[in-house]
Order: C-alpha cells, then sequence, then structure tokens
C-alpha cells in the first residue's frame, strides 16, 4: 500500500488507532528504517511511564454507583 | 460466553432489558480509564470520585430513559458527560477562570487546574505524583489530547471530534505532549524503563 511512514504514523500504531494493513506496513518500516525505530522506542517508553499512572476509583463510588441503579430500578423501568 | 468477549454494546442492551449485573460489569471495565481521566482532569481525587459517581448516575438515568443513541461508543460518550459535569463542578465552586476552547465553545481542556495542593492524600507513590505533575505542567491542548488517548482510551478520530479539530491537529498535539513529556522526564531524571 501506499503509506508514508511517518513519526505521526508510529504514533497512530503505538495506539492502536491503524488498520490492520496500515499496521503490518507500519511493521515491515520499522524493520528497516532504524530512525523511526528509535523513535517507536522512546514513545514506547514514555507511554510505558504514563500507563503507570492510572489509578481506580474507591469500591465505595462503584457500590453508590450500582445501589442507585438497583433502587431506581423500578421507578425508571416503565419509561 | 466470556465477560471480554460480550461488547459494551450487549450489556448496554442487557442492563437496559433489566440486567443489572451488566452496568457491573461495564464499570468494571472501563472504571480505570474513566476514573483516571477524570482525576487528571480535575486534579483532585475527592472531586474525581463525586464527578465519576454523577457521571454515573447520569448515563443510568439517560439508559432507562431510552435516550441513549446506539451509534455512540460508550467510553467516549461517558467520557462527554464527566466532561460536562466537571465543567458544571468548576462553573458552580467558581474554581475555573476561563473554560472557553479556540472556537470559543466550551471544552473542559481549559479547565483552570486548581493548585491545592492534597497531593499527600492521593494514593499514588512518588514516581506516579512526578508523572501526573507533569502532565499537569503540559499545555492545555495537548494535555487534553494525551488525557483523552492515553487514559479515556479514545481514537483520534474521537478527540478530534470532541476538541473540535483535525484529526492531524489532534496527532500533532498528541507527538508534540509526548516528546515534552519525555523531555521532562529525562531532565527530572525520573526513571524510564
Amino acid at each position: 500500500m501506499n503509506l508514508t511512514i511517518t513519526e505521526t504514523e508510529v504514533l497512530r500504531y503505538i495506539y492502536g488507532d491503524c488498520t490492520p494493513s496500515e499496521t503490518q506496513a507500519i511493521r515491515e518500516e520499522l524493520k528497516k528504517n532504524l530512525a523511526l525505530r528509535s523513535y517507536h522506542d522512546r514513545m514506547m517508553e514514555t507511554k510505558m511511564e504514563l500507563d503507570k499512572l492510572e489509578v481506580e476509583p474507591n469500591e465505595t463510588s462503584v457500590n453508590i454507583i450500582l445501589e442507585y441503579s438497583a433502587s431506581h430500578h423500578d421507578s425508571l423501568e416503565h419509561h | 460466553m466470556k465477560l471480554t468477549q460480550i461488547s459494551d454494546k450487549e450489556l448496554l442492551q442487557a442492563y437496559v432489558h433489566g440486567n443489572e449485573a451488566c452496568l457491573e460489569m461495564l464499570i468494571k471495565r472501563h472504571k480505570r480509564k474513566i476514573f483516571t481521566s477524570i482525576n487528571l482532569i480535575v486534579n483532585d481525587t475527592y472531586i474525581a470520585e463525586d464527578i465519576f459517581q454523577e457521571t454515573f448516575i447520569k448515563v443510568i438515568q439517560t439508559l432507562r430513559g431510552g435516550k441513549y443513541k446506539e451509534e455512540d461508543k460508550f467510553v467516549p460518550w461517558v467520557m462527554r458527560i464527566a466532561r460536562n459535569m466537571a465543567i458544571d463542578y468548576f462553573r458552580k465552586t467558581k474554581r475555573v477562570v476561563m473554560i472557553t476552547g479556540e472556537d470559543g465553545e466550551d471544552i473542559f481542556s481549559k479547565l483552570e487546574i486548581c493548585d491545592t495542593n492534597r497531593e499527600e492524600q492521593i494514593i499514588l507513590g512518588q514516581m506516579q505524583k512526578s508523572v501526573r505533575t507533569l502532565i499537569l505542567a503540559l499545555p492545555e491542548e495537548q494535555r487534553t489530547v494525551l488525557i483523552l488517548r492515553q487514559y479515556a482510551d479514545l481514537s483520534f478520530k474521537e478527540i478530534a471530534d470532541i476538541t473540535h479539530v483535525s484529526i492531524n491537529t489532534a496527532l500533532g498535539r498528541m507527538r508534540y505532549a509526548l516528546n515534552n513529556l519525555r523531555k521532562m522526564i529525562l531532565e527530572k531524571e525520573l526513571h524510564l524503563q
């Protein structure tokens, strides 16, 4: 396929935003293009640091939501 | 059928038809990304907990009221509600300076991040705190795209729609955000794997 692979395409690839054919083309390019490969590795490292930041809500918050849903089940069912 | 094989759409339909357990499954599946995004937007864990609850209560009311459009993907839809909840909160408490985008429309990226230091109350490791601080130091436009892509898991197309810019602009902002973050991480000598 005629896809010009730039850092932007690599970024889309890292975040799973590519079609299967684009993914294949980018993988092929990364095998032979050292500059892009280096960019890919640097961005992946950064992304992995960002991944560590994920936090969960308190279980109480989730329970409040579920209790609200259960307690309003009957009244809202008739909409 | 495994839980992972059931789509959000199927869970939503089952929930609307009375299966309460499906709501719990949806929350369990997406709570980390949605809560992390809200938390980074408002920069306060306690407010984030409130907005997380209010967001899902609105979700429940909309689903039960039959107002949910099935073409909307679940997480982007929830994130739009969360954004509006965050804007409402800051308006009510007057903790916002400006909520106007480039095109004059409200976007949560313009929310003023409050400086109240409640970090000590937030259960995060030192590394998490440092990276979080760096994210908050990014220019608003870059921070918005980063949060929506990295934590809310929206596609660049969805981000472009929400922020009223082209996909290329959203992608460009993400590139700058990651490049800037990497520079700051290296400058601060934080650990990179």
